[in-house]
């Protein structure tokens, strides 16, 4: 039986990414967003499609993480709960209305840094690069030091070493940041998909689900 | 008896045994957890794990219900308000224990 308290609150944060759904999800919320900047890039800055895309950046970023909470959980109930059984984390006790309002201030925020990179610097490859070191530092710092999971690690280096690869690689903005943020959809979705694979291999269904309390 | 002594033998014994001690750790980290999750992390049996619970929901330290999430029964446990201060109480007592001895 597992008594060392430090490797119990370990193993309760691990299993968040244990079946690696939410990489998958997150992989293809990743793949769509990097479309959404290719094909803005695609359409020319003149378009009255691409202005449409624009202005909906933060709906579409708010919406993109409501439904990707929706689809890891409803994933979660086919796959993980049966198996391995249920963990329901704590949030952050915060209202809906509350908790909208933070995502549209980050999104707003995010937005106003990334034209002021561009005005100050004049060159929008840094953003490609910053968006890159960002998301690696953040995946490192947030699943990875969670977690303890090598695999976050590697994504995350991936990330640093993509926006700096793409960066300098002189493709139009658009479609560097549509291929850094594909790329790292495509590689965390080959990772969880993985994971998925490998813990569904190793647990079978139980007998009886949930049942003996 | 010591002082140092006495704050050992004063230590909550439904917590400080380790499967339950154990148990606790898990909830307290989180809203819920159901059975089979609590079953997979301490590796116990499930008649032990069963007879652990039940002393510790009879102590108003943790509160068993069962509900459904999608067609799947899911026995779900949660660290009661009493659960979570006792639970503190132990470490604070158990880490001055220590604290005096060291």
């Amino acid at each position: 039986m597992q008594t060392d308290v430090g490797q119990i609150e370990k193993a309760v944060r691990r299993y968040w990414y244990e079946d690696g759904i939410a990489e998958v999800v997150g992989g293809g919320t990743f793949i769509i967003l990097g479309m959404y900047f290719a094909l803005q890039e695609y359409l020319g800055g003149d378009s009255l499609l691409t202005g449409i895309l624009q202005a909906s950046m933060v709906l579409l970023f708010i919406g993109g993480a409501i439904a990707a909470r929706w689809l890891i959980s409803t994933l979660k109930t086919r796959f993980t709960y049966a198996r391995t059984g249920y963990v329901e984390y704590r949030q952050p006790r915060r209202s809906p209305q509350m908790r909208a309002a933070i995502a549209f201030g980050l999104g707003m925020v995010l937005a106003a840094s990334a034209a002021i990179l561009v005005r100050v610097f004049g060159s929008p490859d840094l953003i490609v690069a910053i968006s890159g070191v960002l998301f690696g530092a953040s995946l490192v710092a947030t699943a990875g030091r969670t977690s303890g999971l090598v695999r976050f690690y590697v994504l995350g280096a991936l990330s640093v070493a993509l926006g700096v690869l793409l960066a300098f690689a002189g493709l139009p903005e658009g479609y560097a940041l549509g291929l850094l943020y594909g790329l790292i959809g495509v590689a965390a979705l080959a990772s969880g998909a993985w994971t998925l694979r490998r813990y569904l291999h190793e647990n079978p269904v139980a007998a009886e689900v949930g049942d003996g309390g | 008896m010591g002082a140092d002594l006495r704050q050992l033998s004063e230590l909550d014994r439904l917590i400080h045994e380790p499967a339950r001690l154990a148990v606790v750790t898990i909830l307290s980290m989180v809203e819920s957890a159901d059975f089979l999750y609590l079953q997979r992390e301490t590796g116990l049996t499930k008649g032990n794990l069963s007879a652990h619970l039940s002393k510790l929901e009879a102590a108003g330290y943790v509160t068993i219900e069962k509900v459904f999430k999608g067609r799947i029964p899911l026995t779900i446990c949660r660290l009661s308000t009493e659960g979570q201060r006792a639970l503190t109480q132990y470490r604070q007592q158990l880490k001055q224990f220590l604290a005096s001895t060291t």
